[in-house]
């Protein structure tokens, strides 16, 4: 109860007086180019929420700052409220989604040609197509880093120093993507962007178990920053 | 002890600054917070309000640390800002139902009491309210939460006068607990004269006058004159001239004479003369 209050208390803070455009840039970005290059769908949801939240946060005057709960309460609830805009969004986005696909369907079924994709199974659906261990792991992985890169971007008071960490995110991401690729690149001599929860992904490289070790650390060290810079930006001995 | 102590702080967040600053302020009295534009009062009140975080120095609660005891001083400490601390697209009927949730004192038949006083719809946006409407609807939310520390920032801009005396009645009322303690940062130094028993005066993030109102008013006079002597330059205090003659600040209670009047100054007075001689008393 007490952390739906914060949750309340959070989204009705103060609309901040100037627009934080590199932030929506960025997260758009990040969301739009991770389901374009790696049908990220879900973890690409998770930044966003991150995004959504940091314009919370980071109001002034912040009612958040001096909600009566105790420092450790309050980082819980900071990432509990994270989770909750995110799986909000992931509802509204399912329900949306069934939605259009009901009247599509509809249309559809009574049109004289159909869409060919409407008839095939979801093995042979793009959108589903092509899974393995080592995608399934690292979708966990991107969740994991896009969750913690949202929290951490709201952590970040100055602007300059959010806009530069955001800045150096998007160029992170399509880095990761571009490198992912490269195998499969080198290998079919074309240059394409390979989504890594593909299965032709790992079969292009050598060591495909090393690079979801490096994916997995890289998760477990972005979740390890998001609680270190948690517990400073909580820290009740600061002053 | 002291409603907050302020030891050794210092901010600089590039505008503002705050340098090396102790200042204590004294439980169950009202102190008044004057200064110029840019001084540091607001970036003062946002580090007790942990909205911003100091290269330097502490805070002390009702002489507590703010480690010992959290969700005690946060659930005693409350603020007015110059601005809503919430979406102006609430209605005040739901942002009153998760202040009575997260505030165990909160005290909603008050609550009701006052914005029946001051005519205030429940149902009505806050955006649709005028910018007085604003600023009283924040500080009934803060008057009815029974904290012990509230700070006020420009609480009183923008009320019409009658409602402006109101206010100050209430913020009385509020100090007839002797656990309360008050900081009252205004320009319209008109209500410090009528409430407040300490005044402290902000300039370039320094602390350039604190002390109680009444030895301020009986240590300084105000003297308008025709002609402005040697011999008062030297007790004169922030001399300003206009076709009017002169007038300025003094300790000097002799000064007396043809053509001179000595009064009693106001808070404003004191503020504009004691500024005018480069903040320093």
């Amino acid at each position: 109860m007490q952390f739906l209050n914060y949750f309340k208390m959070v989204l009705r803070a103060p609309r901040p007086k100037a627009s934080p455009i590199a932030l929506w840039i960025a997260g758009y970005f990040v969301f739009f180019f991770g389901i374009y290059a790696g049908k990220e769908i879900i973890a690409s949801f998770a930044f966003l929420a991150g995004m959504v939240m940091c314009y919370y946060f980071n109001s002034t005057p912040n009612m958040e700052a001096v909600f009566p709960v105790n420092h450790r309460k309050k980082l819980a609830y900071r990432f509990l409220s994270s989770l909750l805009m995110y799986l909000c969004m992931l509802v509204v986005v399912f329900v949306v989604g069934v939605v259009v696909f009901l009247i599509t369907a509809v249309f559809v079924s009574i049109s004289e040609e159909g869409f060919d994709w409407i008839n095939k199974t979801p093995v042979e659906g793009d959108i589903f197509g092509g899974f393995n261990v080592y995608g399934l792991l690292f979708g966990f992985a991107y969740l994991i880093i896009m969750y913690s890169a949202g929290m951490i971007t709201g952590f970040f008071k100055k602007r300059k120093t959010r806009n530069v960490w955001l800045a150096c995110l998007c160029i992170a991401v399509v880095l990761a993507f571009v490198l992912m690729s490269l195998p499969y690149c080198v290998e079919n001599g074309v240059f394409a962007l390979v989504s890594p929860v593909s299965r032709e992904c790992y079969e292009a490289m050598s060591l495909p178990w090393l690079s979801t070790v490096i994916w997995l650390l890289i998760a477990f060290g972005a979740l390890g920053t998001v609680i270190y810079m948690g517990i400073r930006h909580y820290d009740p001995k600061k002053f | 002890m002291n409603g907050l102590e302020i030891n050794n702080l210092s901010v600089d967040f590039g505008a503002f600054k705050i340098d090396n600053l102790s200042l204590n302020i004294r439980k169950g009295c009202i102190t008044g917070l004057i200064g110029r534009n840019g001084a540091g009062k607001s970036t003062l009140i946002k580090v007790i309000m942990r909205q911003l975080t100091p290269q330097k120095g502490s805070v002390l609660y009702n002489g507590k640390r703010f480690a010992d005891d959290e969700e005690g001083i946060l659930n005693n400490l409350v603020c007015v800002y110059d601005s809503p601390d919430f979406n102006v697209m609430s209605k005040p009927k739901n942002i009153v139902k998760i202040y009575k949730s997260v505030y165990k004192s909160f005290d909603l038949d008050r609550y009701n009491a006052l914005m029946e006083k001051f005519r205030l719809p429940h149902d009505l946006r806050i955006s649709k309210y005028s910018f007085g409407m604003q600023r009283k609807y924040c500080l009934i939310l803060a008057l009815c939460r029974n904290a012990d520390i509230l700070i006020l920032d420009e609480p009183t801009s923008g009320i019409d006068p009658f409602d402006r005396s109101e206010v100050v009645g209430l913020i009385q009322d509020y100090m007839l607990n002797e656990n309360h303690t008050v900081i009252f940062s205004t320009h319209i130094t008109e209500d410090l004269d009528k409430i407040a028993d300490y005044i402290v005066m902000m300039e370039d993030g320094k602390v350039t006058l604190d002390e109680d109102k009444i030895t301020l008013t009986e240590q300084y006079r105000l003297v308008q004159c025709d002609n402005f002597t040697p011999d008062m330059a030297c007790s004169a205090i922030g001399v300003q001239k206009s076709m009017f003659g002169y007038t300025f600040l003094t300790k000097d209670k002799s000064i007396s004479g043809e053509g001179i009047k000595v009064k009693v100054p106001t808070i404003e007075e004191m503020f504009v003369h004691l500024l005018g001689n480069g903040g320093s008393v």
